[in-house]
């Protein structure tokens, strides 16, 4: 059996209230998060990174949640990012509809294929459950939402 | 964008292709419910930014690139994450202008932390 060790969420990296409408600011946004918790540099380039992943097919796969994601050579330390929006985000989701959860998975360049993706799946995972969306959009405050977010994501 | 950032933003798409083009890549993400319809459009990009590129520059980055397949790597706590060398005490970050590692002569992006 083997155990795999991820991230722990950090505490400055959960934004309750994510005031952005596009796709684009919100990046920014959680980019610079995780610039000020040193796990990032060059928010607006890495920002150009997330970007090319978008291009390359959405991260949304609807139901009101996003994981945008990449290995980046801006990247110092792989790490989750979790902000939520009431308003909704405009992300070109399948479903078209808004997103209000969006999971930030970022790895640096050294991380293998595999190990991005052990990461990616874990968020999924986190949020699919119907029941678990609603509980961390209904979450209260931030410490509320990092206690909850950092039980699902184990 | 100076010669550092479109060096690192095509790093970075050699890297979004590499996993796009990885063996199980698609079924892994259509488990998860993304798709890869945009390979195509993220090749023009880095055929743009490798176009955009000064060409000694480029030069550096395919050479490294095709010995190690990687052609830009990180400085990290002033060590070269590719070769893991640290560097001279006399060397500073270069600000915009990319530098090459002296012992595996890797593009490196090495800024200021601040």
């Amino acid at each position: 059996m083997s155990i795999l060790v991820g991230p722990e969420l950090h505490p400055s990296l959960v934004i309750p209230d994510l005031g952005q409408r596009r796709r684009e600011s919100a990046l920014l946004d959680m980019l610079r998060r995780a610039r000020d918790a040193g796990r990032v540099r060059d928010p607006e380039l890495a920002r150009s990174t997330l970007l090319a992943r978008e291009r390359l097919g959405p991260t949304s796969p609807g139901r009101g949640v996003a994981f945008p994601n990449a290995r980046s050579l801006l990247v110092d330390e792989a790490c989750w990012v979790l902000a939520r929006s009431r308003r909704g985000i405009e992300w070109g989701a399948p479903d078209d509809g808004a997103v209000h959860l969006v999971l930030m998975v970022l790895s640096p360049s050294e991380a293998s294929i595999e190990a991005h993706h052990e990461l990616l799946s874990r968020a999924a995972a986190a949020l699919k459950p119907a029941r678990t969306r609603t509980r961390l959009i209904e979450a209260d405050g931030a410490d509320g939402l990092l206690a909850l977010a950092r039980e699902v994501l184990g | 964008m100076s010669t550092l950032e479109r060096l690192a933003q095509l790093h970075d798409h050699d890297l979004l292709l590499e996993e796009a083009r990885a063996t199980g890549t698609p079924q892994r993400l259509k488990a998860l419910g993304l798709s890869l319809s945009g390979v195509a459009a993220v090749e023009r990009a880095r055929h743009a930014l490798a176009h955009g590129a000064e060409r000694r520059w480029m030069m550096a980055y395919d050479r490294a690139r095709a010995r190690y397949g990687r052609g830009m790597v990180a400085v990290r706590e002033r060590v070269c994450a590719g070769c893991y060398i640290k560097m001279p005490t006399s060397a500073v970050p270069a600000g915009d202008a990319p530098v090459l590692c002296e012992s595996c002569a890797r593009v490196l992006y090495w800024r200021p932390t601040t």
